[in-house]
C-alpha cells in the first residue's frame, strides 16, 4: 500500500489585492497552511508528497518564502514530488533553478518526466509547463509504465468539460486521462476539489488549501489518495483555515439596520464574504454602503459588499410624486436618466441621486 | 366638489361618529382631545388613502378595538352628482357609489374618480395645499417663516416643511466638503481629495517598489548567472591551465639554454679581444724603444721650438711692414708743407674782407635807431589825434541812432496819415449826404412855413371874416413874427468866401511846405512852425465853410416864419381844415472827424552840427625805414692737418729669437725644426697605440681578470649543457609539439578566461553585497500594491458618491427652477385678486419673482412697492391666505377642492380674528370650507359641527 497526499496551487507569495491590507496576514496563512500540509504529510506516514503546479504563485517567491519551503519540505522524512505549474513554470529563469532541492525533493522537470521511486514501486510522470499560456495538451506522452507496480500522472491544467472554469488553455481532455493507464491521476490549476475519473483512471483536482480569491468558496483540501491491492481510494481533507463564501442579500423592504443585522448573522473571523445586496430599494431610503461596511467588516476576515439592489422605477408610484411639486419634476427627470443610463455606474449613481433627492426633500438626514 | 356627510366607525377615539357638512363654511368645534384632528385625518383617509393594513394605517385604528376602521364619505362634484366612498380598512376593501353607474371596487376606478372630483389623487398634494394648517400662519406671523419660504415648501411637495432651497444648500454644503482640499491643499481634506491623495501617494509607492523589487530580481539573476558563469570557466580552465604551464616550463628552459648558449660565446670572444689587447701594446713598447732621446721630449718642449720659430717669421713680416710705411711718410709729408703755405695765404684775404664788413654793418645799425625813434614819434602823435576825435564820433553816433528812430517814427506817421486819409474821405462822403438831407429839410421846411403861414394867415381872415371884418391893424403884430428875415446880399457873400478860399490855399501851401522841410532839409524846428501855421491859417479860414453856411444859422433859419399870402375866400373855405404838417427833420447820424495822426520830432541832437576837432592827423609818409646791408661775413679758412708721423722697428729682437732657435734644436739633437716635428711624431704614434690597447684591454677585463673570464665561460658551458638534458624530458617533447599560434591562442583563450572570472567574482560579490541589504522587499511591493487596491476602490466609491451629490444638485435645482417658474407665472395675478377681495380693495396688485418673493402696490404711496415684511401682521396674514388659495387655484385649476382650516386663526387678536372670519365668510360663498376650531369664536357665523361631548351654544 501506497499513500500518496496530493496538493496544488499552494500559491505561495501570491499578491491578494481583494484583501487589502489584510493581504500579508493571507500571505502569511497560506505558509502556515502549507506547513500544516508537510506536517500532516509526516505526523500521518505518507509516502510521499506530490504537488501539482502552482507551488509558488510566480518565479519570483520573497528569500524567506524559498527558505521556508526548503526548510519545510527538508525535514519530511518522504520523498516530495514537485511539478511546476503555469505560475511557476519552468523556463530558463525558473525559481526552481535557483533552489538548491534537498535530496528527499523531485522536480519534474523534462517533458515528459518519468521519476521512478524504487523504494515506493511508484513511478510518476508529468509535463512541467514551461510558459505561462500553454496549449500543449499537459498529458501529451504520458502514459504508463511497468518498470514499477504504481503509475501515478500528475498535471496543471484545465479539464475540457463545460463548467464555471472552462478554458481552453493548458487543456487536459478526458480521454487523454483514460488513455493514461495510470493508477491515478493527480490534478491541480482548479482550486476546488473535484473528481474527473475516466474510464476506470482516478482522477482529482485537490483543490486550492486556501482560497486565492473571493469567489473560491469550496477551497481549503488536500486529497489524500491511499494505493493499494484492494482498490484506490481518494479523500478530500480539510487543511484551510480561511474560508469563503457569499451572501445575496434581498433588501427590499429592509431598512439599513436590517441589512446589517443580515450580514452580521454571516459572521465569521476566518471567513471571507462576498456580500451582493439585491432586491429593489425604496426611493427614499438609501442604503449606504460605507455605513453598512463600517457596521461589519470588523466581523470577517474579508467582506465585500456590492449594490446590484435597483430602485425598481416601476414599483415608484407617481401619486406620490405629483408633477405639479418640485420631488414629482425631480422624480421623472432622474427616472428618465436611469432609463438612459448606458452603463451599469451610471444607473447606480443616477438611482442613488434619486433616493438621495427623494430622502433630502422628505427632511431625512441623509447628509 | 363639496362633501357632504362622512361616517366613521372605530376611528381613533371616533368610534362611531356621523356627521353632515353645508355648504360654504363649516365651523367644527371642540376642545382639545375631542377628536377634531382624527376626523380631519379621517376625511383625507377616506378619500386618498388605500384601505391596506400596515403600520401607518395601525395607527389609527380605536383603543381596545379588535377590528380595523370604516370610513364612508359622501361627496359630490361640481355638477352636483353624488358619490358614496366606502373604505373598510377591517376587510382591505373599498367601493365608491357612483351616480348613476353604480358601486365599483376597482382601485384604479376609484382613484381615477377621486381624481376627477378632488383634482388629485395624491394624499401629499391634497394635504399641503388645501389643509391650512394653524402653525403655518403662526411662523410667518413670528418671522420664523417667510411666505415665499413657506409657498416653497407646499410647492416642494415635502412633508416635513423642507424646501428645496434648503435641501440645495445642504447639498451644496455637503459636496463642498466632500471636495475639500481636492482642488486645493487643505489641512483636512475631505473623502475625495483623501482617498485621491491616498491613490497617488501609493501608486508612487508601488512604482517605486516595483522598480526596486524588479531591480532585486534581475540582480539576483545576474548573480545566478555570474555563479552559473563561473562554474563554466573553472571546468574549462582547470586543463587549459596545465598545458599552458608546461608549454610555459618549456619556454622558460628553451630560453635558458638558448642564455647560457649565448653567454658561452659571448666570453669565449671577449677572452679572444683580451689576447689582441696585449699583443698591440707589446708592440708599441718595442717601436719607443727604437727612437732614443726624443722620447724624452715633452709636448711642451716641442711647441716652445715651433712657438719660437712662428715668433720669428712674425717679426722678419714686421720688417717688411716698416720699409712701406717708411716711404709713404716720406709722400705724406711733402704734402704736409704745401698745404700749410696755401693757408697763410686764405688766411690773408678774410681778415681784409672782416674789416670791410664790419664797417657796413655798424652804419646799418646807425641808421636803424634813428627810423625807430621816428616810428615813435608818429604813433604818440596818433594817439593824441585819436584822443581828440573820440568824443566827436561818439556824438556823430549818437545822431546817427537817433534819426534812425525818427525815421521809424515817420514811416509810421505816413501809413497812419494815409489811413486817415481814407476815414477823412469817408468821413466827407457822408457829411455830404447829411448836407444834402438836411437841405431837403430845409427846403422843405421852408415850404412848410410858407404854407403855415399861408394857413395862418388864412386862418386869421376867416377869424376875421367871422368876427366881422378885416381889421389890419390889429393883425400886423401876429403877422410881424411870421415874416422871415432876409439873408444877406449875394455880393458880400461872395467876397468873403474868396478872402476865404485865398486863406484857405494860402494855409495849405504854409503846411505843405512845414512837410517838405521836414522831409527834405530834416530841419524840425522850422518845418512845424510852418506846418503850425499852414495849419492854423487853414481852418481859421476853413472852419466856417466846414461848419455849413456861412450866413444864416439854421437856428435863425428856423425861427423865420414863410412869408403868407393872401387867400381867396373859397379858397380860404376850402383849405381851413388842411393845417399843413411840418416835415420830419431827417434822422442825422453823429459823425466825428478822423484825427489826424501827430507828426513825430525829429530828434534835437540831429538838428545840432557837430564839429570836428581841429587836429591834423599825423602822416608817416616822412618815415623810411633803412636798408640792412646784403653782403654776408666772410668765413674764415680751414688750417692744413697736422703733419705725418715717423715709423719705427728694433731689429735687434728679430737677430735674439734666431739664435735661441738655433740653441734649442742643438739642444734637441735636431738639425732642423721640422726633423724634430717628425720625430716627435713617431714617438706620439707608438704612445698612442699603447694606451688605445690598453684602455681596450681595461674595457674588457673591467675589475675581473682573465682567469676569472675563463672560469665564467666554463661555467656556461656547463649550465647549457644542463638546459640540454631538460630539454630532452618525455613531457616537454610533448608540449614542444604545440604550435606557436597553438600557444598563442591557448595563452589568449586563458587570459579571457582569467578575466571574465575575475570580473564575475567582483560581480558576484557585488551582487552579493547588494542584495543582502534589500531595501524594499517583495511582500513589502505585495503590501502596498494590496494597499493601492484598496485605495483605488476608496477613491473610486468617493468619485461616485461625489457624482451623486451633484447629479443629484443639479436635477433638483432644475425641477426647483421649472417648478417655481411655472408657480411664479400663475401665481401672482390669482393671489393679487384674492388679496384685493380679502383685504376689500386695500391691496390690489401683487408681483412674484422667480423665487416666489411677493411684493404688493403700497396703498399709501401709489407706485411703490412694498414687501410682505413691512406689512402689519394682519395684511401678512391676509397676504398668506390669498397666496395659499391662489395656490389651491394653480394646482386644482379645474376643481374646487374644500379648504380645510386648522384653527389658523388661534392667535389672532379680535380685531384681526374679525377681519380673518369676514374672509372666510367672503371665501365660503365660492367654496366649501371646512374650519376645524376649539374656539367659540366663530359662534356667530357657519354651520356648526359639534365633536362629541360638545354643547351647543346658545344664540
Amino acid at each position: 500500500m501506497t499513500r500518496i497526499l496530493h496538493t496544488a496551487d499552494v500559491h505561495l507569495d501570491a499578491p491578494f489585492h481583494f484583501l487589502g491590507e489584510k493581504g500579508a496576514a493571507h500571505r502569511q496563512q497560506i505558509r502556515q497552511t502549507f506547513g500544516r500540509i508537510a506536517a500532516l504529510a509526516a505526523e500521518e506516514h505518507y509516502d510521499l508528497l506530490l504537488i501539482a503546479g502552482d507551488l509558488f504563485n510566480d518565479n519570483h517567491p520573497s528569500r524567506d518564502t524559498q527558505h521556508f519551503m526548503l526548510s519545510r519540505l527538508a525535514a519530511l522524512p518522504l520523498p516530495v514530488c514537485i511539478l511546476p505549474g503555469n505560475h511557476d513554470f519552468l523556463d530558463r529563469h525558473s525559481v526552481y533553478h535557483r533552489l538548491a532541492l534537498p535530496p528527499n525533493v523531485h522536480l519534474l522537470a523534462e517533458r515528459p518526466s518519468y521519476l521512478p521511486f524504487p523504494e515506493l514501486d511508484l513511478t510518476i510522470a508529468g509535463n512541467p509547463i514551461h510558459k505561462y499560456f500553454d496549449d500543449t495538451p499537459q498529458l501529451k506522452s504520458i502514459s504508463r509504465d511497468d518498470s514499477s507496480r504504481w503509475f501515478v500522472a500528475v498535471a496543471h491544467g484545465n479539464m475540457q468539460v463545460p463548467g464555471p472554469f472552462a478554458a481552453t488553455s493548458r487543456p487536459i481532455e478526458p480521454q487523454a486521462i483514460a488513455d493514461t493507464g495510470a493508477d491515478y491521476v493527480a490534478l491541480g490549476d482548479w482550486h476546488t476539489f473535484a473528481d474527473y475519473s475516466q474510464a476506470g483512471v482516478r482522477a482529482y483536482y485537490s483543490g486550492a488549501p486556501e482560497p486565492t480569491s473571493i469567489a473560491q468558496t469550496k477551497t481549503g483540501t488536500v486529497s489524500s489518495v491511499t494505493l493499494s491491492e484492494n482498490g484506490i481510494s481518494v479523500t478530500p481533507l480539510q487543511v484551510g483555515a480561511v474560508s469563503a463564501g457569499a451572501l445575496e442579500l434581498d433588501v427590499t423592504g429592509l431598512s439599513e439596520a436590517e441589512v446589517i443585522a443580515a450580514i452580521q448573522a454571516q459572521a465569521a473571523s476566518n471567513r471571507i464574504l462576498n456580500v451582493t445586496l439585491t432586491g429593489l430599494k425604496a426611493a427614499d431610503s438609501l442604503l449606504d454602503l460605507e455605513t453598512i461596511y463600517e457596521a461589519t467588516a470588523s466581523d470577517f476576515y474579508r467582506l465585500q459588499l456590492k449594490d446590484k439592489a435597483t430602485l425598481g422605477l416601476e414599483q415608484i408610484e407617481p401619486n406620490e410624486f405629483p408633477e405639479a411639486f418640485v420631488v414629482g419634476q425631480y422624480v421623472r427627470m432622474l427616472a428618465d436618466r436611469i432609463t438612459e443610463a448606458t452603463d451599469e455606474r451610471e444607473q447606480r449613481v443616477a438611482e442613488q441621486a434619486l433616493q438621495l433627492g427623494v430622502a433630502l426633500l422628505k427632511g431625512h438626514k441623509v447628509l | 366638489m363639496q362633501l357632504e356627510s362622512i361616517h366613521v366607525e372605530r376611528f381613533g377615539c371616533l368610534h362611531d361618529f356621523t356627521t353632515t357638512f353645508a355648504p360654504g363654511l363649516n365651523v367644527i368645534r371642540g376642545p382639545n382631545e375631542s377628536g377634531k384632528s382624527t376626523l380631519h385625518q379621517a376625511l383625507l383617509m377616506a378619500l386618498m388613502a388605500l384601505p391596506n393594513q400596515n403600520k401607518t394605517t395601525a395607527e389609527w385604528c380605536s383603543w381596545g378595538s379588535q377590528q380595523w376602521y370604516l370610513l364612508q364619505l359622501t361627496f359630490t362634484d361640481a355638477e352636483g352628482n353624488q358619490y358614496q366612498l366606502t373604505k373598510d380598512f377591517d376587510h382591505g376593501s373599498q367601493e365608491l357609489v357612483l351616480p348613476n353607474v353604480g358601486t365599483t371596487r376597482s382601485r384604479e376606478h376609484i382613484e381615477e374618480t377621486v381624481e376627477t372630483v378632488l383634482g388629485t389623487r395624491s394624499l401629499l398634494m391634497f394635504q399641503s395645499t388645501v389643509c391650512v394648517r394653524q402653525d403655518s400662519l403662526d411662523r410667518i406671523a413670528d418671522g420664523r417663516t417667510e411666505i415665499a419660504q413657506s409657498l416653497e415648501t407646499i410647492v416642494t411637495g415635502s412633508e416635513d416643511d423642507v424646501y428645496t432651497a434648503q435641501a440645495l444648500k445642504r447639498l451644496d454644503n455637503a459636496i463642498r466638503d466632500f471636495r475639500k482640499g481636492f482642488s486645493r491643499t487643505a489641512a483636512q481634506p475631505g473623502p475625495l481629495g483623501r482617498t485621491r491623495d491616498e491613490q497617488i501617494r501609493l501608486e508612487r509607492l508601488v512604482t517605486n517598489y516595483a522598480a526596486t523589487v524588479q531591480s532585486q530580481e534581475a540582480d539576483e539573476q545576474a548573480l545566478e548567472e555570474a555563479k552559473n558563469r563561473l562554474a563554466e570557466i573553472g571546468e574549462e580552465l582547470t586543463p587549459l591551465t596545465a598545458t599552458w604551464e608546461q608549454a610555459n616550463r618549456l619556454r622558460e628552459v628553451q630560453a635558458d639554454f638558448k642564455k647560457w648558449a649565448e653567454a658561452e660565446q659571448a666570453l669565449e670572444s671577449k677572452l679572444s679581444q683580451v689576447r689582441s689587447a696585449q699583443r698591440e701594446i707589446d708592440d708599441a713598447k718595442a717601436g719607443l724603444q727604437t727612437l732614443g732621446n726624443i722620447t724624452q721630449l715633452t709636448e711642451s718642449d716641442v711647441r716652445k721650438a715651433n712657438d719660437l720659430a712662428s715668433r720669428i717669421k712674425a717679426l722678419q713680416e714686421e720688417r717688411a711692414n716698416y720699409e712701406t710705411a717708411l716711404e709713404e711718410y716720406e709722400r705724406e709729408l711733402a704734402d704736409h708743407r704745401r698745404r700749410q703755405a696755401d693757408y697763410e695765404l686764405a688766411q690773408a684775404a678774410y681778415e681784409t674782407q672782416m674789416a670791410t664788413h664790419e664797417e657796413a654793418q655798424a652804419n646799418y645799425q646807425e641808421a636803424m635807431e634813428a627810423y625807430q625813434a621816428a616810428v615813435g614819434q608818429y604813433e604818440q602823435d596818433l594817439a593824441a589825434y585819436q584822443e581828440a576825435w573820440r568824443p566827436y564820433e561818439q556824438a556823430l553816433a549818437n545822431q546817427r541812432g537817433e534819426s534812425e528812430e525818427y525815421q521809424s517814427q515817420l514811416e509810421t506817421y505816413r501809413q497812419e496819415y494815409a489811413a486817415y486819409e481814407v476815414e477823412l474821405a469817408e468821413y466827407e462822403r457822408a457829411k455830404g449826404e447829411q448836407d444834402e438831407l438836411l437841405a431837403e429839410y430845409e427846403q422843405a421846411y421852408e415850404a412848410y412855413e410858407q404854407k403855415l403861414t399861408e394857413y395862418e394867415n388864412h386862418r386869421a381872415e376867416v377869424e376875421q371874416s367871422d368876427a366881422g371884418g378885416d381889421v389890419p391893424g390889429q393883425r400886423q403884430p401876429a403877422a410881424q413874427p411870421a415874416q422871415k428875415r432876409k439873408p444877406s446880399g449875394p455880393t458880400e457873400t461872395t467876397q468873403v468866401s474868396a478872402i476865404r478860399l485865398v486863406l484857405i490855399v494860402f494855409g495849405m501851401m504854409i503846411a505843405i511846405t512845414g512837410v517838405l522841410v521836414l522831409a527834405l532839409a530834416r530841419s524840425f524846428l522850422p518845418a512845424v512852425a510852418l506846418l503850425v501855421v499852414g495849419i492854423a491859417v487853414f481852418l481859421a479860414s476853413a472852419w466856417p465853410m466846414l461848419r455849413g453856411n456861412g450866413n444864416v444859422s439854421q437856428k435863425d433859419r428856423s425861427k423865420s416864419e414863410p412869408a403868407r399870402a393872401k387867400l381867396a375866400p373859397e379858397q380860404l373855405q376850402a383849405t381851413i381844415l388842411e393845417r399843413p404838417k411840418a416835415p420830419e427833420r431827417p434822422k442825422l447820424l453823429l459823425l466825428t472827424a478822423p484825427r489826424s495822426p501827430v507828426l513825430p520830432q525829429p530828434p534835437v541832437s540831429t538838428s545840432e552840427k557837430l564839429l570836428a576837432p581841429d587836429v591834423q592827423r599825423p602822416s608817416p609818409r616822412d618815415i623810411s625805414k633803412p636798408v640792412a646791408p646784403t653782403e654776408k661775413a666772410p668765413l674764415p679758412p680751414q688750417p692744413p692737418p697736422p703733419p705725418p708721423t715717423r715709423p719705427n722697428f728694433d731689429e735687434q729682437r728679430l737677430a735674439a729669437a734666431v739664435a735661441e732657435l738655433q740653441e734649442r734644436l742643438e739642444t734637441m739633437d735636431c738639425s732642423t725644426l721640422a726633423e724634430l716635428n717628425s720625430r716627435f711624431a713617431e714617438a706620439e704614434a707608438f704612445r698612442g697605440r699603447q694606451n688605445t690597447a690598453r684602455s681596450r684591454l681595461e674595457g674588457l677585463l673591467g675589475d675581473s681578470t682573465v682567469e676569472a673570464l675563463e672560469q665564467r665561460r666554463r661555467e656556461a658551458s656547463r649550465q647549457r649543457r644542463d638546459a640540454q638534458e631538460i630539454l630532452e624530458e618525455p613531457q616537454l617533447q610533448q608540449a614542444s609539439r604545440l604550435t606557436p599560434i597553438t600557444y598563442n591562442h591557448l595563452g589568449t583563450r586563458i587570459t579571457q578566461l582569467g578575466t571574465e572570472k575575475t570580473e564575475l567574482l567582483e560581480k558576484r560579490q557585488r551582487l552579493q553585497i547588494k542584495l543582502e541589504q534589500q531595501p524594499i522587499s517583495r511582500e513589502q511591493l505585495l503590501q502596498a500594491e494590496e494597499a493601492l487596491e484598496s485605495a483605488r476602490l476608496a477613491n473610486a466609491r468617493a468619485q461616485e458618491r461625489i457624482d451623486v451629490y451633484e447629479l443629484t444638485h443639479e436635477l433638483l435645482g432644475l425641477a426647483r427652477t421649472r417648478t417655481l417658474k411655472r408657480a411664479q407665472e400663475r401665481l401672482g395675478p390669482q393671489t393679487a385678486g384674492y388679496l384685493g377681495r380679502l383685504t376689500r380693495g386695500r391691496y390690489q396688485d401683487a408681483w412674484i419673482d422667480s423665487e416666489l418673493n411677493i411684493e404688493l402696490q403700497d396703498p399709501a404711496a401709489p407706485g411703490q412697492r412694498v414687501k410682505p415684511q413691512y406689512l402689519s401682521r394682519g395684511a401678512q396674514d391676509q397676504l398668506y391666505m390669498a397666496a395659499r388659495l391662489a395656490l389651491v387655484d394653480l394646482l386644482f385649476p379645474q376643481t374646487r377642492p374644500p379648504i380645510l382650516l386648522d384653527d389658523p386663526f388661534v392667535h389672532f387678536d379680535p380685531e384681526r380674528l374679525a377681519a380673518a372670519v369676514d374672509m372666510c365668510c367672503d371665501l365660503a360663498e365660492e367654496r366649501q370650507i371646512l374650519l376645524f376650531t376649539c374656539s367659540d369664536n366663530y359662534n356667530h357665523v357657519g354651520h356648526h359641527i359639534l365633536m362629541p361631548g360638545v354643547q351647543p351654544v346658545e344664540s
